[in-house]
């Protein structure tokens, strides 16, 4: 019975707080028009059953905009995504685990030129990923991640450039602390 | 990004008068703040609002008086509500002069292409004319997109220049004015049916009754004009190899 317990608190990670590495992939107006400058995220379990978590989380991320013919003479586009997710942590080897995720969040994208705000697109997001930890010491471990996002974010405009705008493909890397 | 014409920055007249506040009575500082506030509110209201995700797209081509792709001229989206605006479309001509600009919709402005046409922070191309397109109506863009097809340019040492006399035969005045063709810094109504609307903007005031344009060499070139009863008319003008000074009778 004690060492169920000791291997319940093994395997529970309650906060996770990270650093992203944006990057847009595909052919979209993240990918083709903005360049991926930095984010970060956190999230909290809200509850656990062995490996299986259950988790909310919030990230943030920032692109320049690199090519203001496809993305309006503006200067960055802001990434927010608030998801709910599960997340299955699998031992590899002493002290580190592999965790995958499933998350599924609003997202929204905001365009701003320093004061001056450009509206914003909102819609579904969908994030499989995993990541790698490594226990430093008691709760406190390492990871490092990747992360692919599928956004779809609300589009007006002609047919030709919808998927452009309204499909976002998203591979981050993420990498930072969780206890 | 490419220069903005004018935006509002509040936030910093904000901090300004916060910090001159530290050394004022607690009056003053009451009157200074509620006077910030309103001036914030006032300017944040000022700016121009998006709309996201809608976008249009404005594409076209330009070429020279004889059809061949000019590259690398610069093309803006201007929008203005009357309180603020911007440059929202930015892009430079491929090598085939074509033009793509894609940007979020602006809600209640009055809409301008400007193509070789300078504005704070442009980069345009002084071998050749520019122009404005004026009065593009949101209306009149079908599926998000206007094409504005080809537009002509012409090399600034293909040029002359012209003089318009305007004669009074009649008791009405002139109080709108503009060559079409081939005309430096040319202004032209994105809808030729609105010609005959008339702003403020366009109320002609000229005391010597005279006009100055430069314009380009060996064209048939078309003066259209509004008199004070409304009526359009409109006069041909032939462009020779030499300066021109043309009497427009009226």
């Amino acid at each position: 019975m004690a060492q169920d317990t000791v291997q319940k608190k093994t395997n529970t990670e309650y906060f996770r707080l990270y650093y992203v590495f944006p990057n847009g992939i595909g052919n979209n107006v993240l990918a083709k028009a903005n360049n991926g400058v930095a984010g970060i995220g956190l999230s909290v379990t809200l509850y656990s059953i062995n490996r299986l978590h259950f988790a909310i989380g919030y990230e943030f991320s920032q692109y320049n905009v690199t090519n203001a013919s496809l993305a309006g003479n503006i200067k960055n586009t802001y990434i927010n995504n608030f998801y709910f997710g599960a997340l299955y942590k699998i031992p590899i080897v002493n002290r580190v685990d592999l965790t995958t995720k499933l998350t599924v969040g609003a997202f929204t994208v905001n365009q701003k030129s320093d004061g001056a705000k450009y509206g914003k697109q909102q819609g579904p997001a969908f994030t499989p990923g995993f990541d790698v930890d490594f226990k430093i010491t008691g709760h406190l471990r390492i990871f490092a991640g990747l992360d692919y996002c599928l956004a779809l974010p609300a589009t007006h405009t002609a047919s030709e450039y919808k998927s452009f705008f309204g499909t976002l493909h998203q591979l981050n890397i993420t990498t930072g602390i969780k206890f | 990004m490419y220069s903005k014409i004018i935006y509002y920055n509040s936030l910093s007249n904000l901090l300004s008068v916060l910090v001159s506040c530290l050394y004022q009575p607690i009056t003053t500082i009451m009157y200074k703040i509620t006077l910030c506030l309103l001036m914030a509110s006032l300017f944040s209201g000022c700016g121009i609002d998006y709309e996201g995700s809608t976008k249009y797209i404005f594409k076209g081509q330009i070429t020279d008086r004889n059809g061949q792709p000019i590259p690398d001229i610069e093309v803006a989206t201007f929008v203005d509500n009357g309180h603020a605006s911007d440059i929202i479309g930015y892009d430079r001509t491929d090598g085939n002069g074509n033009y793509l600009m894609i940007f979020p919709k602006a809600r209640n402005v009055e809409t301008s292409l400007y193509i070789n046409h300078e504005f704070y922070g442009s980069n345009t191309n002084s071998n050749y004319s520019g122009m404005e397109v004026v009065g593009i109506e949101q209306e009149s863009i079908e599926n998000y997109t206007i094409n504005f097809s080809i537009t002509k340019l012409f090399r600034n040492d293909d040029a002359v220049n012209l003089r318009i006399n305007l004669v009074s035969i009649s008791n009405r005045s002139i109080i709108k004015i503009r060559p079409l063709g081939l005309v430096q810094y040319s202004e032209i109504e994105y809808d030729p049916d609105f010609f005959g609307t008339v702003d403020n903007e366009d109320q002609y005031f000229d005391p010597d009754n005279r006009l100055y344009y430069v314009v380009a060499k060996n064209q048939d070139l078309v003066i259209k004009y509004v008199l004070q009863d409304n009526t359009v008319h409109d006069v041909h003008v032939p462009v020779g190899a030499e300066d021109l000074t043309y009497n427009l009778e009226y």
